[in-house]
């Protein structure tokens, strides 16, 4: 055997080695686990994680913010099973409403079921990776199965761009639809599926690829883009595109019947650009700088509440908290989605136009 | 500690052991380079794969 070989062979089998000693030593420490897409079925092909299971969440390269907790019958995080037939509140939303960040008491479904002991359950829909085009493709499919007394929207930055490049098992904006967004079909690991469908199943048993994609947030897509980025480009506001103004108008029209309930029975609820906000000591949250996205929003905001559908933002009630006690409502820098307080405060908004809103919030009898 | 190192350096394993270290010392500093990486990243992206 020549020497190069030799020594090439070697270096592989250290690097192993050292791979081995890692993938040992993650096992023993709370890096993200359990965390892991279901296949789709026939009456529900969107994203959602695997069910009844125990999962295990950390961020960051030094696993900070652990927490647990568990996926319930459908694969949603939630400590109960939702029975098909029954009543309920839809809550729908990205990686802000799945929560795993946070204690399931201390999300804004947590905490409106604290608030609201006598409502329906509270129904989270919420997948990590989601867009304003999944929250009205989940419609239907979840009116088919529960019946939704409301439907709580919650809308953050990136939620309309998004919607073009949607990952396999989520849904995309598509004009010519009704509501206007189709799903991107998910591979499924069996019969012709691809190699690759297969081992992403297999290598995410591994610790170490658990940790480098899910704590790390190790994406190529990602590293490449920041590999190539400079310094902060100037602010060129960007503003609505060709096309975009029907899309959201479609939206707002859509989205009540998307659930099987009156516009009254929506609630949107904005985010904050709580970097703005934290940048001018609590005197603004509205972006410095407009992009497609945040335009968007505020249009989608507009369409909705001049069809009768409730429209939350946060801004002002961020700003005042903290404005009062300086206290963050996320885990920025590292993690911006919302912490305990963030939810509390959305969650008091939202119960508050519920309470208004009517008895029949009340929970009613379900299916026998 | 020394002398296994001196016998090893001076014996037929010398060309194995040097290129498992390497091969140890690039993947950590990839890990390394990783991780490091991360810290800058901000965004918010996580996965359910």
């Amino acid at each position: 055997m020549s020497r190069t070989l030799t020594t090439l062979l070697a270096a592989a089998l250290g690097a192993a080695l050292l791979l081995m000693v890692l993938e040992a030593a993650l096992r023993l420490l709370p890096v993200q686990n359990g965390l892991a897409g279901d296949d789709p079925s026939p009456d529900w092909p969107t994203h959602r994680l695997r069910s009844d299971v125990h999962y295990t969440f950390s961020d960051a390269w030094d696993l900070r913010n652990v927490h647990r907790g568990v996926t319930n019958n459908m694969g949603y995080v939630a400590p109960f099973p939702y029975r098909p037939g029954s009543d309920g509140i839809a809550v729908v939303g990205n990686s802000f409403i799945e929560g795993l960040m946070n204690r399931y008491e201390e999300t804004l479904q947590g905490q409106l079921a604290r608030l609201l002991p006598d409502a329906p359950a509270m129904l989270n829909f919420g997948v990590s990776g989601a867009s304003l085009a999944d929250y009205i493709g989940l419609g239907p499919m979840v009116s088919r199965r529960f019946r939704v007394r409301w439907a709580v929207v919650v809308v953050v930055a990136g939620d309309f761009v998004d919607g073009f490049t949607p990952p396999p098992g989520y849904f995309g904006w598509n004009a010519g639809n009704a509501p206007p967004v189709q799903l991107r079909p998910q591979p499924v690991c069996s019969g012709a599926a691809s190699l690759l469908t297969c081992t992403e199943k297999l290598v995410r048993l591994l610790a170490i690829v658990r940790y480098t994609r899910g704590n790390l947030r190790f994406d190529l897509r990602h590293f490449l883009h920041t590999s190539v980025k400079g310094a902060p480009r100037p602010c060129v506001p960007e503003g609505l595109q060709a096309g975009d103004a029907d899309l959201l108008a479609a939206y707002a029209d859509r989205l009540p019947a998307a659930y099987g309930v009156p516009p009254e029975r929506v609630i949107l609820v904005f985010d904050a650009d709580r970097a703005e906000l934290y940048r001018s000591h609590g005197m603004s949250t509205s972006t410095s700088c407009p992009t497609r996205d945040s335009v968007a929003r505020n249009a989608l905001a507009a369409a909705a509440a001049s069809r009768g559908e409730h429209v939350i933002d946060m801004g002002p009630v961020f700003a005042a908290y903290f404005k009062a006690t300086g206290g963050r409502l996320d885990y920025s820098p590292i993690d911006w989605h919302w912490n305990a307080a963030g939810h509390r405060l959305a969650a008091a908004e939202v119960a508050r136009i519920m309470r208004l809103g009517a008895p029949e919030t009340e929970r009613t009898p379900g299916p026998p | 500690m020394a002398a296994a190192l001196r016998r090893i350096a001076a014996g037929g394993w010398r060309v194995v052991a040097l290129g498992a270290v390497v091969g140890a010392e690039v993947t950590a500093i990839a890990m390394l380079a990783l991780i490091s990486a991360s810290r800058s990243t901000t965004e918010f992206i996580y996965f359910n794969f």
